[in-house]
């Protein structure tokens, strides 16, 4: 496997209205392979934010540096895809332009652009949705078409920022199946920032642990419970494995 | 349902609150409760009306008077407008610019506009110039500093998202900061046309040969308070008019506005 992704010792202080910096982050060392679902897992405030933000270039580190595929991340890139927690959809726009967004900037030619934007609604299944306005759709199609504006631009690294957290619990399932049989098909790398201890162990193939004061990684799991669930085995959350392991990760998190 | 009903409701309220008013004036003016040459009656301030539309006033019509102040508005609103959305916008994204700028606009903003037309008055003339820069002076500073404020409180996750798509700093300004701010230019543009508006009336009052400030003022000194009433009615319904368009715009443009 290829290497896609390596942090290396990576730090950030936030200057505070106090004498002292804040340390969001300390230390972080993390290479992640091409094909990867990384789940970050954390309470909030550990600084998930924050390191989604540096890998995605919006924010620059204190110390150390991270690279994609050997260069220097110093900017953003649509190489790098962020699905923010709230979808910043353009209201000016419709669903159909708010995800043709990216190839308009990039200069993509208009009849493409019209197949592609076709082939990610259904993709996302917002094929129905596409002249509507942004307030017409409920939050979990805007989720889907958030999610659509970002995959459009084929980024080899799609970042989401807890991508469910403010979807109610039912929505929520049937967008972590997406999500997953999106990564299958178009197999990219995922990094997933989450506070919940379930979604990590349904989606990631390795779980991250991010603890607080000051976010650090405190450990590190493989997990192939998302490559069950998808080949049909949806009980499998329901075995002792996926307990053990449950419950080794919530330890690591109460403790910290 | 029950907010359609509520609306309606208002309406009624409306209309009967002017009815009441106008029978009330109606009554005081016809029964001599108040002086008829200090306060004409509806049927005066109609005649008169209609006379000044048709017959004119000293050598112009209404509609000519009208189109005089009209014409002034529009074309200082106009160049307002596009220098002031422009420096707004501009101001609102870069720093130095608005180190520019902000201070020479904070500069006269406070004072009230016809503190300096005599100044213009001195410089160009009694004219149409000295008015129309009058007028661009009062409108420039709403458009201009609620445009900037609305730049600089554009969610970032707008301008994230669009650097994250891969659109470059040009195209953030054009296809995000420019629509972003729709709502907050069009919102600036209806405020600036109401300073402007009455800054018109009261130049013409100050200085001028036409327009419908001047006829009321004219009119005034001879005691014709049956033309003044009817210019100030036309006035008021010319003011409501131009808000109501800019209202239509605004639904028109931006029908998204509080509803993200
Ligand atoms: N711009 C900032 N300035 C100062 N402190 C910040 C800033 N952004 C985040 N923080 C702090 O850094 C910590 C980590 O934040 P964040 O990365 O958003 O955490 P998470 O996403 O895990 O909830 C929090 O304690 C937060 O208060
Ligand atoms: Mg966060």
């Amino acid at each position: 496997m290829e290497e896609i992704l390596r942090l290396k010792n990576i730090s950030m202080l936030y200057p505070t209205a106090k004498q002292e910096d804040f340390q969001a982050l300390v230390n972080i060392d993390l290479s992640v392979n091409e094909g990867d679902f990384i789940c970050v897992l954390g309470p909030s405030g550990c600084g998930k934010s924050t390191l989604l933000n540096i890998i995605a270039g919006l924010l620059k580190p204190t110390s150390g540096a991270a690279e994609m595929r050997g260069k220097p991340i110093t900017g953003t890139d649509p190489h790098r895809g962020m699905v923010f927690q709230f979808p910043a959809l353009y209201p000016w726009l419709n669903t159909r332009d708010n995800v043709a967004f990216g190839l308009k900037m990039r200069g993509v030619g208009k009849k493409m652009v019209q197949t592609e934007v076709d082939k990610y609604l259904g993709l996302v299944g917002l094929s129905e949705f596409g002249s509507s306005r942004i307030y017409e759709l409920s939050g979990g199609m805007k989720q889907r078409a958030q999610l659509a504006r970002v995959l459009i631009n084929q980024p080899d690294l799609v970042l989401m920022d807890e991508p469910f957290g403010a979807l109610d619990a039912l929505t929520r399932g049937g967008m972590q199946d997406l999500i997953r049989n999106l990564w299958m098909q178009i197999k990219n790398t995922v990094i997933l920032v989450t506070h919940d201890v379930d979604e990590a162990l349904c989606l990631a193939t390795r779980i991250v642990v991010l603890t607080s004061r000051p976010g650090h990684i405190a450990g590190e799991f493989k997990a192939e419970f998302t490559r069950r669930i998808a080949s049909g085995e949806a009980d499998c959350q329901y075995t002792s494995e996926y307990i053990a392991l449950k419950k080794e990760l919530m330890g690591i998190i109460r403790s910290a | 349902m029950k907010e359609k009903r509520f609306e309606k409701n208002h309406k009624i309220v409306t209309v009967v609150t002017v009815a009441v008013i106008l029978a009330l004036w109606f009554l005081a003016t016809n029964l001599h409760w108040i002086d008829t040459r200090i306060f004409p009656t509806p049927q005066a301030t109609w005649k008169a009306f209609v006379a000044v539309c048709s017959g004119g006033y000293k050598n112009h019509t209404l509609l000519q008077h009208l189109s005089a102040s009209m014409g002034r508005l529009f074309l200082a609103f106009g160049l307002a407008a596009v220098t002031g959305i422009i420096m707004g916008l501009v101001c609102g994204w870069s720093a130095y610019a608005r180190a520019v700028f902000e201070p020479m606009i904070e500069f006269y903003r406070p004072l009230p506009p016809l503190a300096y037309y005599t100044l213009l008055v001195l410089w160009m003339g009694i004219g149409n110039e000295s008015k129309v820069a009058l007028l661009y002076l009062a409108c420039l500073p709403p458009i201009f500093i609620t445009c900037c404020a609305g730049v600089r409180g554009i969610s970032p996750l707008y301008l994230e998202s669009a650097e994250t798509l891969g659109a470059s700093k040009r195209k953030v300004f054009v296809h995000i900061i420019l629509p972003a701010c729709l709502p907050d230019i069009i919102t600036s543009l209806r405020t600036a046309i109401g300073v402007g508006y009455s800054t018109v009336v009261a130049a013409e009052m100050v200085a001028a040969t036409s327009g419908i400030g001047w006829m009321v003022l004219d009119a005034s000194n001879y005691l014709r308070n049956d033309i003044v009433f009817a210019g100030i009615f036309v006035m008021s319904f010319t003011g409501i008019v131009i808000d109501q368009a800019l209202r239509l715009l605004e639904k028109k443009a931006v029908p998204w506005k509080g509803r993200v």
